[in-house]
């Protein structure tokens, strides 16, 4: 009987959340012919651009009153992170509610904000609202594994000009408290790999020139700016993990055997960067620390982000006014931060559109990529009322 | 001009690959049985362990009661980096008379040498008071487990070995290096677990900061070690313990903080060092480094017996007499790293460890390893002198 008595919008949302869109192969035909019949639902236009082969932009257009206005993007991605269902007290893709809580791989992350997105237009249309900008609410393929797939080639597409973007919506994260975090820039993630070469020779020797000792001074070097920063971090409450620079050893790797001097030592960070940080200057530090670590060190970047584009929070700002006010409308408190790691906000920002990372989850533990990920159908039910106040203020600013 | 057929031979033997992993001995026990058999040696080889051969060649002395004389090589040689070489390392191409391989210092130049010895000793038509026994061992580089294993052997025993000959180190100088001990190997390997967690995060207990502080530990003890080697003119390094980080693995992917992060050390432990104690220390830097750092001995040698080098020892004289009559200026030392002869002197046999390369910069285990054919060539001369005058030490 409990089923009976749900709400048809959190209905919605465990069916999207028993749509297997697990990295690598995440079930994206499935998840499309969803939002079409979603789309049919609300009478709206549904298209999709293919970005990639079997990667498609999928989008959902509510035609403003005076389109030519640049329009508000309600942007989700489709897919969530793999999932070791050892360690799951359910099915990661059963979406069972337990005591009220929604368990399921992407119940955060973020398949919540997709299915809000549309139970807001839903009511805002059974309502007869009629709004001045044109709403796309688009789903992206391929966020979390780096978005390539996804939004990462779509933002220079002619498809996405089309769209004529004034501004975006997209994820955030949960707080456990009252306070709503809000994102208005992320940090650039720097992979880096450092590569000690030295003298090889047998291992009984004392020789000079070792990978070894370079390979120590550059650990030495990045950890304790590491450390420097965690201190940084903690003596300011102002601060949040956005506003400082992370340093991982994530990786390690060299060596042939025992009693061998290795010619090579490697060594693999994970950086981010927050966007205050001047880029050049950092990369400068680095190669000094390896400078001063020997001869012959080589820095390479498999991924090295250099986009530093902040969205204006200033109450001039008539976007941020928009979202501000429909939030302090609601006694929502809110907490603005740097995005500690990458989403497909940054993308978007780099065109110049100004976006804010937001999911509304307070009182909600962090998480995402975490064992065992849920929400609260209270607190999902509650973000579609924020949404509701929320794209309207954004869809009418004048 | 020809090439002496002794060089010839310690190409052939060069060109054959023997260098680890998985070593395939196959070729080279062949080898080794075609030589003995050419010589007039008696040639015995078999397994310690699968696939692990040792070869010996034995001519018997005019006392076979006698202890007997055990003149030691081994088979394997070290990988290499050939982007590194000049040549193919297995390829013993000779330029300017420099014959490069791997195995060309360490140690396929001594096994050749003594065979070459033999040959010629043999056709002067000399006989020795005491048996020789030539073994050629396997799996040296990599821990030398076929020695250890033969040493407890009947074949071993049924060798009565008196005294022993094994590998030394070539030295750029004119003298030439004799060792009389050796260091104990240690290869530790330290492994740090952490916590796991996304790459973007500060967490705390990381498996990386772990390693930090390890390297750190190990690392300064290696400085220290350096430079009481540097400060102190009577010291050679057999005499100061040194440590090398020679592996380094884990991680997963770049944006995952690992839950485990591992480092090999290479350690060789002076006998002058109180091994228990130096434990202690190793105990207490991977402590000090955190919760849930924990090592292991990959390797763990206890070896810090001294073969006499005093004139009263009828071995020692034999051996320093033969040197004294060619002229040879020879240096006392510790070997600084492990050899097989730690398993003879543990079973209370005296060895020494001597490769006759002077004039020769080491290059064992490095790069362009070569050793020049003319010092080979005097190698064997050597070997003429000193070999008859051990085999013939008297009764005692």
């Amino acid at each position: 009987m409990a089923e009976l008595k749900e709400d048809p919008a959190v209905t919605n949302f465990r069916k999207y959340l028993r749509i297997n869109t697990v990295q690598p192969n995440p079930n994206y035909a499935e998840a499309s012919s969803y939002f079409k019949s979603l789309a049919a639902e609300l009478e709206l236009p549904y298209k999709t651009v293919q970005v990639v082969s079997g990667k498609d932009m999928c989008i959902i257009t509510w035609t403003g009153q005076q389109p030519n206005l640049s329009s508000v993007l309600l942007y989700s991605h489709i897919d969530v992170v793999p999932v070791f269902p050892e360690h799951w007290r359910v099915d990661p893709f059963s979406a069972e509610k337990i005591d009220g809580n929604i368990y399921a791989r992407g119940s955060q992350d973020m398949k919540c904000v997709g299915i809000q997105y549309i139970e807001a237009i839903r009511r805002l249309k059974k309502e007869g609202r009629k709004f001045q900008r044109t709403i796309h609410i688009m789903f992206g393929p391929d966020e979390e594994i780096g978005g390539m797939g996804g939004m990462g080639t779509f933002y220079k597409m002619d498809e996405f000009k089309q769209l004529n973007i004034g501004f975006a919506l997209d994820e955030g994260i949960a707080n456990p408290e009252e306070a709503f975090r809000v994102f208005y820039g992320e940090r650039n993630c720097w992979w880096c790999t450092v590569i000690c070469p030295g003298d090889p020779g047998h291992g009984s020797a004392i020789l000079k020139n070792t990978a070894a000792e370079k390979f120590n001074k550059v650990i030495n070097s990045f950890l304790s700016f590491r450390r420097e920063q965690e201190e940084r971090l903690e003596s300011n409450p102002n601060l949040t993990l956005g506003d400082v620079t992370t340093v991982n050893l994530t990786m390690v790797e060299g060596g042939v055997q025992m009693n061998v001097i290795p010619a090579e030592m490697k060594a693999s960070f994970d950086i981010r960067i927050p966007p205050t940080v001047n880029l050049e200057e950092f990369e400068k530090k680095i190669n000094m620390w390896c400078k001063e670590a020997g001869e012959g060190i080589r820095i390479v970047y498999p991924v090295r982000g250099m986009s530093q584009d902040i969205t204006s929070i200033s109450s001039e700002d008539k976007w941020w006014a928009a979202f501000s006010s429909a939030c302090s409308n609601q006694n929502m408190k809110i907490q603005t931060e740097i995005f500690p790691a990458a989403t497909d906000s940054r993308f978007v920002r780099s065109c110049g559109i100004p976006a804010i990372g937001f999911s509304p989850m307070n009182y909600t533990p962090i998480l995402l990529h975490d064992h065992n990920e849920y929400l609260n159908e209270d607190i999902f039910l509650r973000g579609i009322e924020i949404y509701q106040e929320i794209i309207p203020a954004l869809a009418n600013v004048q | 001009m020809g090439e002496d057929s002794a060089v010839s031979l310690f190409r052939e033997y060069l060109r054959i690959k023997t260098v680890q992993p998985d070593v395939d001995y196959s070729k080279s026990v062949a080898f080794l049985q075609r030589v003995a058999k050419d010589i007039g040696l008696q040639f015995k080889s078999f397994e310690v362990a699968p696939k692990k051969p040792i070869c010996i060649m034995t001519w018997e002395g005019l006392e076979p009661s006698l202890p007997s004389i055990l003149l030691s090589s081994h088979i394997d040689v070290v990988p290499v980096f050939p982007e590194h070489w000049r040549v193919d390392p297995f390829s013993a191409e000779k330029i300017d008379g420099n014959i490069y391989a791997r195995g060309s210092q360490d140690m396929k130049c001594v096994s050749i040498q003594y065979m070459e010895a033999i040959r010629r000793i043999k056709s002067s038509g000399k006989r020795l008071l005491r048996t020789l026994h030539l073994v050629f061992t396997s799996d040296e580089e990599i821990g030398s487990t076929p020695q250890s294993l033969f040493v407890h052997h009947d074949e071993f025993k049924k060798l009565n070995v008196g005294f022993a000959l094994d590998e030394g180190i070539a030295n750029p100088g004119e003298e030439f290096r004799v060792f009389y001990g050796e260091r104990s190997i240690w290869w530790v390997r330290v492994e740090c677990q952490g916590q796991p967690g996304h790459g973007s995060q500060f967490i705390e207990n990381t498996a990386a900061q772990k390693i930090q502080k390890v390297i750190n530990r190990f690392l300064s003890f290696r400085d220290e070690e350096e430079k009481r080697l540097k400060s102190d003119e009577s010291l050679s390094l057999g005499h100061v313990t040194t440590v090398n980080m020679t592996m380094m693995d884990g991680g997963i992917q770049f944006n995952v903080v690992p839950a485990q992060l591992s480092v090999g050390f290479d350690i060789r432990v002076s006998p002058y060092v109180d091994l228990d104690e130096f434990e202690k220390q190793i105990a207490t830097w991977c402590h000090q480094a955190g919760p849930d750092v924990s090592y292991t001995f990959v390797v763990k040698g206890c070896h810090q017996e001294l073969t006499s080098i005093d004139k009263s020892d009828p071995w020692w004289s034999a051996f320093h007499r033969s040197c004294l009559n060619m002229d040879l200026k020879i240096q006392t030392e510790i070997f600084p790293a492990g050899t097989d002869s730690r398993f003879i002197r543990k079973c209370g046999i005296p060895a020494i460890g001597f490769s006759p390369m002077n004039y020769t910069p080491i290059l064992l285990h490095d790069h362009n390893e070569y050793l020049n054919e003319d010092i080979f060539l005097r190698g064997i001369e050597i070997y003429q002198e000193i070999i008859p005058a051990l085999a013939n030490v008297q009764r005692f």
